[in-house]
């Protein structure tokens, strides 16, 4: 059985929350969740994206397995909601 | 060409099954060779001399790597920088635009890579890097000896440029490749600035030489890392410590590498620790972007050593006392000021106009003698270095050292860094004030944590002033940002 129910529009609005949350220049716009993570998006930098990877995997209480942390995984909100859907919805 | 370095470059490409990778290409050595002497004859056509200097701004791409190498076999004159990122932007220096440069150079970026070049293109790799003719341009600077200008990084006083002699760069990056032991079989992955000396003088040329395989990554971060990882299969890497941190945080699992070269700020014993269980040996290299390498680990050193210690002088280098003592080889044996002499350092500082630029005193730093900002001590040989010059304050009526205070702090549970600098005058003498980032689980406030330093810190050092903040700011070079924080001081206080 799943850990918990979550749908990936759920996890990109708590997602939204986490980002909000790091220390990274933000505008003042609601943040697109098709906008890139790193450059020519929200623009990310090395030490927020290790920050953000530990803040979702408090939130949302597991481990990302090696092979989700990849550029790809991480491109937009959008994509990294689903990626933390699909493992949320992982057996336990 | 007719350059006398160009066959000096083009010798070390030959190694047939070694390759440099970036994120979209692979090149054999060769390959790399033939494409170097392209970029080089198109800057003859163009009617490019090499007392014409180029204002280039280099990423960790394989047409920069090529357009660089260009430019170093062919003795050409130019300035070394990285292109402008607007999230390292914030706290750095104003960059010096040199009038002396007649061409500025830049390739498109990996997005745009395709896109045409400026009024003269070169076409390097399929990509077309713009040459385009400076209006500032003043005049040239003297045709010999070639020259690398290199912005400074330092975190203090005005921006100016290093100038290193290009012929003098090639020895010192044998030096290194030498005391790491690199050599074909290796496969070195290169995430920091080649545009910065640190990557270009001790993992660039170095690997170069040794015709180890090279993956030059661009914007890393730990993502991008571990995709490279998986696709090159590493055995050598040169990081900072905070992206080392970044990548230590979230492996899953052990994986070996047969060295780590970590530079641009200090190693924390906890990262140096959790580095080794994780991925095998650590080497801290020492330098500056006037020197270069000058002190470097080795594999065959103890852990303790490579823990403690920045590694041993390398050839070429030795330390020396004030001006008009002599030189002193066996260099201070207890904490102080560290001054070197660098057979193969700079030249000297120039400003935006190339003018030589003078000390406070009057005198002209250069390789031959150049203060560091740095305090430390040789132990057997082994340079250790304890904190930066401005570190040292009097409390109390003794010398206390804001890197030894910040080391403290740092140890204590839920500390995940802590920087101490030297404020106003206070009670004790000057103020200490530090700079923590907490672990988001601890519970710390400025008020329980400055408790908790009484634990671990005698009362002299306790610091007058404790600011959380959520990330230790940083130069693009990987080091703290300390007029960052001076500013996040002010703003506090006002």
């Amino acid at each position: 059985m799943p850990c918990a129910a979550n749908d990936s529009t759920t996890v990109v609005d708590r997602l939204k929350r986490l980002i909000a949350e790091l220390d990274v220049r933000l505008g003042t716009d609601p943040i697109d969740e098709t906008a890139f993570l790193f450059e020519g998006g929200l623009g990310l930098d090395s030490f927020a994206v290790g920050e953000l990877i530990l803040l979702i995997e408090r939130e949302f209480r597991f481990e990302f397995p090696e092979s989700d942390l990849s550029p790809e995984s991480f491109q937009t909100l959008r994509t990294l909601g689903a990626v933390i859907a699909g493992n949320l919805a992982k057996p336990c | 060409m007719t350059a006398p370095l160009a066959a000096h470059i083009l010798r070390a490409l030959t190694v047939e099954y070694s390759v440099i990778a970036d994120a979209r290409r692979t090149l054999r050595f060769t390959e790399l060779s033939a494409a170097v002497v392209r970029v080089a004859n198109a800057f003859d056509e163009l009617g490019v001399a090499t007392q014409d200097c180029l204002d280039f701004q280099c990423d960790n791409t394989l047409p920069s790597a090529v357009i660089l190498l260009a430019l170093l076999a062919r003795g050409q004159h130019f300035v070394l920088s990285r292109p402008p990122e607007p999230s390292a932007a914030q706290g750095g220096q104003a960059a010096v635009r040199p009038t002396f440069c007649r061409y500025r150079l830049h390739i498109p970026s990996t997005e745009a890579a395709d896109r045409a070049g400026g009024p003269l293109g070169i076409a390097v790799l399929g990509c077309a890097a713009s040459l385009l003719v400076d209006q500032d341009w003043r005049a040239n600077l003297p045709a010999a000896p070639a020259a690398l200008f290199l912005p400074t990084s330092g975190t203090t006083g005005r921006a100016k440029l290093v100038r290193h002699r290009q012929s003098l760069l090639w020895p010192a990056a044998r030096n290194c490749a030498d005391r790491l032991g690199l050599t074909r079989n290796d496969r070195v992955a290169i995430p920091v600035p080649i545009a910065h000396m640190y990557g270009l003088g001790a993992a660039f040329l170095p690997s170069l030489l040794s015709g180890a395989s090279i993956d030059l990554q661009a914007n890393a971060n730990p993502l991008r890392y571990f995709a490279r990882e998986r696709r090159f299969d590493p055995t050598v890497a040169f990081q900072t410590p905070s992206f080392d941190d970044s990548i230590i945080r979230l492996r899953r699992v052990p994986r070996r590498y047969r060295l780590t070269v970590l530079a641009g700020d200090r190693v924390t014993a906890d990262l140096f620790d959790r580095h080794e269980a994780m991925c095998g040996p650590v080497l801290n290299l020492y330098g500056s972007t006037e020197l270069g390498a000058t002190a470097l680990g080795q594999v065959a050193d103890a852990a303790e050593l490579r823990r403690a210690c920045v590694g041993r002088l390398l050839p070429g280098v030795s330390v020396w006392r004030d001006p008009g003592e002599p030189h002193d080889a066996t260099g201070p044996a207890v904490p102080e000021p560290l001054c070197f002499r660098h057979e193969f350092g700079f030249d000297g500082y120039a400003d935006g106009n190339g003018d030589g630029i003078a000390e406070a005193d009057g005198t002209r730093a250069s390789g031959r003698r150049f203060r560091s900002s740095d305090v430390g001590r040789l132990v057997d040989g082994y340079l250790e270095v304890s904190g930066r010059v401005d570190d040292l304050v009097n409390r109390d009526g003794l010398l206390v050292a804001c890197a030894d205070v910040a080391g403290a702090i740092g140890e204590i549970t839920g500390v995940s860094e802590a920087v101490v600098l030297a404020g106003d005058m206070a009670r004790r003498g000057r103020a200490l004030i530090a700079f923590c980032v907490a672990d988001p689980d601890s519970r710390w406030d400025a008020a329980s944590l400055r408790q908790a330093c009484r634990d671990v810190l005698p009362t002299r050092c306790i610091p007058d002033q404790i600011l959380l903040i959520p990330r230790m700011p940083l130069l693009a070079s990987g080091k703290v940002d300390r007029q960052a924080l001076r500013h996040h001081h002010d703003l506090a206080g006002s």
